[in-house]
């Protein structure tokens, strides 16, 4: 470089550095280490990188209003650092006292993180609110330009402090994104509107008192207690709401709107909607409630809550037992879910979409679960104890309309208005017989014919240790049990032959079950079960009837669909039984179970076709009475039919024979007792005593 | 070559020149400077208060040309009175700046302060 251009640089080098020195005026406020500022008026900060450095002690500095103007004020320490250091507003020891304001007309403004005692928004200019700005008293917005929030806005004053109304209807412009309460309560004014798009948090301290309308935006966690008053309303964000202390509702509404996600009452927290008519709880399409702690409505009509038949009620707390709410009949749940602890009611449930009750039963007495026709589940052999009501108008032929429990329900030919199962495990039905009878109280009330099948559970612990050796499960029958003062049982044989069907429970847990086709309201004794009586589960072994000609080892040939065991003493009367080989009665083909010990006993009546007939099928040929000396075949029948006994008879028509024994069959019978004129056809061996 | 280097001396002295006022304009040592009633008052270049008082009263003007240094005693401004100090105002240890209310000083620099500042009425800091 020639010396000319050298000192052509070196000059304008010169020269720039000064007259930038002289431009570049910095417009701070410093104070130092030994000063103090004493503002009772306003110290404004007029350029865009003004700043308040500070390094004297927090108290040397006392201030109303610190205004910044421009676009990037700040509070830092004389080096420029806003933390960690003597900047004002770093934390909340060094929290910025008095008001400060940011007031702009043009472009934007960026306000600092900081903690604040009063922070004012003014003027035209749109406002960048950054994570973390803490206000300890209070917030104003005096028309001011779009606020634009990002990350958590706190309130963390001591002492009760007014939440500003921010109501943009999305996004982050002019609506909160995350706001958290801390250390003291807050309000919501009357007539304010606040609105978030973040996560909701307050603190144990921070009671809320919401007086005007609080929207959550997502997630919300509330650790003090709410109180919505002067016809405020809360509703909740789209995501979880935790209630980690009451929410008591005293004139106003809390609103979980349409899928919007859950709130969860938490263990020691309380729903609570006071005795008022403005007292209102209204949960949206697709929402849910948590009942982990307690949820209560004190108004006495419970109209005040309203559920959507979509919304889920879920009542998952551990104490023992948790109270459910009662519902009217006009608000009922939707669905309502039961889960991890026995459940109680403070009143009549209703319920109108499903019921699902999982692990541990839901005590109604002396109250009553309704359901419409909805589907009620049950998992893991839970069950309603007490009464359960179905409203079952526009209800569905041979569908399941399910009661207490997994296995107890109505399927109907003929669909009443209503009907209410009564179910008490463990407890005394009606006409009660300890040797006989299921330990568990099944009262049916109605409203309206019905004609159904009907199955009935029942578990291990309700069939009493004093039955008898000869009563079995797999004898399980349904009664019409009358209470007192006359209690009787009268045996329901709906159909011949009947359709029971069975599965016993055999001492293990779960459920077992007896069902039968076609009880209905009215009608004779056999098939009617009355109102408000008992259905009563009798598993004695009564004297088997023969209610069709048929097979011995047919179970439709009996009145209970069973065929005979060795034990049952039985009755032929009017019908025809054939034993050993088939006939087109039945066409039957089951060889009997127990050909050596059919029966202990068995009479043949006097009506006409009333026979008893053992043939043959190859080998299968040889059939017996118990033996025991005590056993006995009684014939009565007079026949009038002269049988050919080395034919077996393979129609299907009746035979009016009384006893017959084919050619090629053998019958023992310890003894045998032909009364009067009775009949006797043996073509075979007919051996009479034990041998 | 004589001719360049006489350029540059010019040009590093006009530019120290720019750089720093050279000398103070006003320099008090222990009197009470009264500006009252309205007056209009411009002080071009630095100013030093050494000792005793400044006192700005009833809507006067003042307007400081320059850096304002106050090492004791103190600049007070009363009244309505509105002061401008159009480069950095220096309040030293022993020094006071008392702007009472109403009225206004503006401070077109930067204020350091290691004494006392205090405000009542308005202080302005910096320019937009």
């Amino acid at each position: 470089m020639s010396p000319f251009l050298h000192h052509i640089v070196v000059i304008v080098a010169i020269f720039l550095t000064s007259a930038v020195g002289n431009v570049a005026l910095a417009q701070h406020l410093e104070n130092r280490g030994m000063g103090t500022v004493r503002n009772t008026g306003t110290i404004r900060f007029k350029s865009d990188t003004g700043k308040f450095k500070n390094a004297a002690p927090y108290t040397e500095f006392t201030n109303n209003v610190v205004e910044f103007t421009g676009t990037d004020n700040m509070f830092t320490d004389l080096d420029g650092y806003p933390s960690l250091s003597t900047a004002f507003g770093q934390d909340r020891s060094w929290r910025v006292p008095g008001l400060v304001r940011y007031k702009r007309t043009l472009d934007t403004q960026n306000l600092q993180a900081r903690f604040y005692t009063d922070l004012e928004v003014a003027d035209s200019a749109g406002k960048f609110v950054p994570d973390s700005v803490f206000v300890g008293k209070d917030y104003t917005i005096t028309v001011s330009g779009p606020r634009t929030y990002r990350g958590t806005f706190f309130y963390d004053g001591s002492l009760q402090q007014t939440v500003t109304q921010e109501n943009g209807l999305s996004g982050t412009v002019n609506r909160y994104n995350n706001l958290t309460l801390l250390f003291s309560p807050k309000v919501v004014r009357d007539s304010d509107e606040i609105r978030m798009e973040g996560v909701f948090n307050s603190d144990q301290f921070s009671e809320f008192l919401v007086n005007g309308d609080m929207y959550w935006g997502s997630r919300s966690f509330s650790r003090a207690p709410i109180r919505i008053r002067n016809k405020g309303s809360l509703t909740s964000g789209w995501d979880i709401s935790e209630l980690y202390a009451d929410l008591e509702v005293e004139y106003g509404q809390f609103v979980v709107p349409d899928d919007a996600d859950t709130v969860v009452v938490m263990p020691a927290a309380n729903l609570l909607l006071r005795s008022n008519d403005s007292a209102q709880l209204f949960m949206g399409d697709s929402t849910r409630l948590d009942v982990l702690g307690l949820y209560v409505n004190q108004l006495p009509t419970l109209i005040n809550a309203v559920f959507d038949t979509s919304s889920i009620v879920n009542y998952n707390g551990t104490q023992q037992p948790q109270v459910m709410q009662a519902t009217s009949a006009s608000h009922p749940y939707g669905h309502l879910r039961t889960a991890q602890s026995t459940k109680t009611s403070n009143g009549d449930v209703f319920v109108s979409s499903t019921l699902s009750v999982h692990d541990t039963d839901v005590v109604m007495v002396p109250h009553r679960m309704s359901l419409t026709l909805g589907e009620a589940f049950y998992f893991n052999d839970a069950e309603v104890v007490g009464s359960f009501r179905r409203v079952l108008a526009g209800a569905d032929t041979n569908v399941p309309y399910r009661f207490n429990n997994e296995h107890t329900f109505m399927k109907y030919i003929t669909v009443p208005q209503e009907l209410t199962m009564d179910v008490r495990p463990i407890t005394r039905p009606n006409a009660y017989d300890p040797t006989t009878d299921v330990f568990r109280k099944i009262t049916v009330s109605y409203v309206g014919a019905w004609q159904a099948t009907v199955r009935a559970a029942y578990k291990a612990t309700d069939i009493p240790t004093t039955w008898a050796p000869e009563t079995a499960e797999r004898l399980m029958k349904m009664y019409n049990a009358y209470g007192p003062p006359n209690e009787r049982a009268i045996k329901l044989t709906p159909t011949v032959p009947p359709t029971y069907f069975r599965k016993p429970v055999g001492g293990g847990t779960g459920l077992g079950y007896v069902e039968l086709f076609g009880i209905q309201d009215a009608g004779a004794d056999n098939l009617r079960l009355d109102n408000n009586n008992d259905l009563l589960l009798r598993a004695s072994r009564d004297v088997l009837k023969a209610v069709a000609t048929g097979r011995w080892s047919n179970p439709f040939t009996w009145d209970e669909a069973r065929e005979p065991e060795p034990i049952d003493r039985v009755i032929i009367d009017g019908f025809t039984v054939h034993t050993g080989y088939v006939r087109a009665s039945d066409n039957y083909a089951v060889p009997e179970a127990y050909p050596d010990s059919l029966a202990t006993n068995v009479v043949l009546g006097t009506s006409p076709n009333t026979a008893l007939t053992f043939g043959s099928t190859g080998t299968f040929n040889t059939f017996s009475l118990v033996p025991d000396r005590r056993v006995a075949l009684v014939a009565n029948r007079v026949g009038t039919t002269l049988v050919p006994v080395d034919v077996q008879d393979l129609t299907a028509l009746p035979l009016d024979a009384g006893l017959v024994v084919y050619q090629g069959s053998t019958f023992i019978t310890p003894n045998l007792t032909l009364t009067l004129g009775a009949t006797a056809h043996n073509g075979g061996v007919l051996q009479i005593g034990i041998p | 070559m004589r001719w360049y280097i006489t350029i540059t001396v010019i040009l590093v002295v006009l530019t120290l020149l720019g750089t720093k006022a050279s000398g103070q304009t006003l320099v008090n040592r222990g009197a009470v400077i009264h500006i009252k009633e309205g007056a209009l008052v411009h002080v071009n270049g630095t100013s030093e208060n050494r000792e005793g008082e400044i006192r700005v009263y009833d809507s006067a003007r003042v307007e400081f040309n320059g850096d304002v240094r106050i090492f004791f005693g103190g600049l007070y401004m009363l009244k309505d009175s509105q002061v401008t100090v159009t480069q950095n105002l220096t309040i030293g240890l022993d020094g006071v700046c008392w702007r009472y209310d109403p009225g206004v000083m503006n401070v077109y620099g930067t204020i350091y302060n290691d004494g006392d500042l205090n405000n009542d009425g308005e202080i302005n800091i910096g320019q937009p």
